[in-house]
């Protein structure tokens, strides 16, 4: 299996900071071709041809996003570029931006030309100071080459907090005030940053646009699985011998990903499961490992792409003494909004300490269930909702790792 | 001479918004002053409690004067697979802190994941970041950072 690179076709082939090695790369042809198209066609090839599905982890049709967008009749309308990654175990618009951040703009100028927008922003992590430093002078280099045509970007710090990677508190954060999340409906697309149209799209999503552009929709939609065609950014952590960033097809297999581009486990460990998608999904033990990597056959396995982080785990480890790591983070980066994710990420890590720690007793895992169903149901936003799908998932499959854990009885 | 209050949060509405200027006067005084704050707020139009409960909401501002030097371990399931345990250990040791505690010279706690899960474990000193760290190496980098 080899690397397909779409997102990553400048990746350590040209200067980052250098918008004329862009250009001498094809770069900005995209952009020149999408402006020469009608806006209605240039969204139905994304939409039907493509199939481009958004690579933040919902995996909604990007296209469907921006013909919404694009039929409002409000005059002022919005992109947003979603690079507030913060999913434990996700680095991959990290390599986008500090690779190749013009792809990121040149996708963006397509998206804003697509859907009538003039005020763009790209929303980056905090702790991201080399990306933050590089997109700026990547604007200002597009800038004065008169690449973008009236529409402004503008990038934007975030200053530490996981919450505001979801859609409507990027909005809110953007807005200047506490980034909580906002009710839903209205969808963004209805009534986003300022009560205008707002398109919010991942980073990864944003860097495939100009190829597809360029090489045709068709030539995309034949990439890949037929449902989610392409290619997707997966990132490899932990228990794994090569820890890097790859980009593949997505019908390539997680085996290809752990064993062929991971390099499986070091050191003659076995394989003990892989966390896929981040903290706030589930895990996969190694015989689904012939699953393709797509959002739809990975939901039908019970898991989820999430962000395409792939956090390996190898046979030494109690998941248990895991699941208490991704408590601590829920219960720090609750936003505090609503009374079941504030509460109820404080109360899980709690339990989870004692069980990890040998003291905890069955009924607390009974407890941390009861918990943990009430927060499916009645949080406000994804956070708290998926807080403790990895505590299930573990559950599920690694009843013994608890066993171990539990407080013996005299 | 540190620039002046407005210079700083006129660039930085310039750049990008509101978390930009708040990320600039922090570096200006090691942390958001309530004068600072005050500025800010003349700037925008808003009350500064406004403003405050925005940055109040945000792990990277400081509302409060910091330790000398700020450690922030990275907390993220592919640093705990990195044995940021040890990191820990080594850094109490080397500070005379537990993490979560500060004194006028360490201020010793998490962060959460970093983004640089392939080269783990990773921590910040003053926002400047560690990979692959080696705890051995925690005395030497401490006392490099000064």
């Amino acid at each position: 299996m080899e690397e397909v690179r779409i997102a990553l076709r400048n990746v350590g082939k040209i200067k980052p900071d250098s918008i004329d090695e862009y250009i001498a790369a094809g770069g900005y042809e995209a952009l020149k071709k999408a402006r020469a198209l009608d806006r209605g066609e240039l969204i139905q090839t994304i939409e039907e041809t493509s199939r481009l599905r958004g690579r933040g982890g919902a995996a909604f049709s990007t296209g469907k996003k921006w013909s919404s967008a694009y039929a409002s009749k409000e005059e002022t309308k919005y992109i947003i570029c979603n690079a507030d990654e913060g999913e434990p175990g996700t680095y991959k618009d990290r390599v986008i931006m500090e690779g190749d951040p013009h792809t990121v703009i040149e996708g963006l100028l397509i998206g804003a030309y697509a859907v009538g927008a003039k005020d763009c922003f790209i929303y980056v992590r905090g702790e991201y100071e080399k990306s933050i430093r590089l997109l700026r002078k990547a604007v200002k280099a597009a800038e004065e080459k008169g690449l973008t045509g009236g529409v402004t970007i503008k990038v934007v710090s975030g200053a530490g907090a996981y919450v505001v990677g979801e859609g409507t508190a990027i909005v809110n954060s953007l807005e200047g005030v506490r980034g909580e999340p906002r009710l839903k409906p209205p969808s963004m697309a209805v009534k986003g940053l300022h009560q205008k149209p707002t398109i919010v799209n991942n980073v990864e999503t944003f860097a495939v646009i100009p190829e597809i552009v360029n090489r045709g929709a068709d030539w995309f939609g034949a990439i890949g699985a037929e449902k989610f065609p392409g290619t997707k950014l997966m990132c490899l952590s932990g228990d794994v011998k090569n820890k890097v960033c790859v980009e593949v097809p997505t019908d390539a297999t997680l085996r290809d990903v752990v064993e062929g581009f991971g390099g499986g486990v070091p050191g003659g460990k076995k394989l003990k499961a892989i966390q896929l998608g981040g903290s706030s999904c589930g895990f996969v033990t190694p015989e689904l490992l012939d699953t393709p990597i797509d959002f739809d056959s990975i939901r039908s396995i019970g898991a989820a792409l999430g962000s395409g982080a792939v956090y390996v785990i190898d046979e030494s480890r109690n998941v248990v003494d895991i699941l208490w790591e991704i408590a601590k983070f829920f219960r720090h980066e609750s936003c505090g909004k609503c009374t079941p994710c504030r509460e109820g990420t404080m109360r899980v890590e709690e339990l989870l300490e004692k069980l990890k720690k040998g003291e905890g007793t069955e009924k607390d895992v009974e407890l941390i269930k009861t918990l943990s169903g009430y927060m499916q149901k009645t949080c406000f936003c994804p956070l708290g909702q998926s807080a403790t799908t990895a505590f299930m998932s573990a559950l599920k499959l690694f009843p013994e790792d608890f066993d171990a854990k539990l407080r013996k009885e005299a | 001479m540190a620039s002046s209050y407005q210079t700083i949060i006129k660039n930085a509405y310039r750049d990008g918004g509101l978390l930009d200027a708040l990320l600039a006067l922090q570096k200006r005084d090691g942390y958001v002053t309530e004068e600072g704050l005050r500025e800010l707020a003349a700037h925008e139009g808003r009350s500064v409690a406004e403003l405050y409960d925005a940055a109040s909401f945000y792990s990277m501002l400081r509302l409060t004067k910091p330790a000398k030097k700020e450690i922030r371990v990275c907390r993220g399931t592919a640093c705990h697979s990195g044995d940021n345990v040890a990191l820990v250990a080594a850094l109490e040791a080397a500070t005379g802190l537990k993490i979560g505690q500060s004194s006028a010279e360490y201020d010793l706690g998490w962060v959460e994941c970093l983004g640089q899960c392939q080269a783990s474990p990773n921590l910040l000193i003053n926002g400047k970041l560690h990979t692959k760290v080696d705890p051995a190496k925690i005395p030497a980098l401490l006392g490099g950072d000064k």
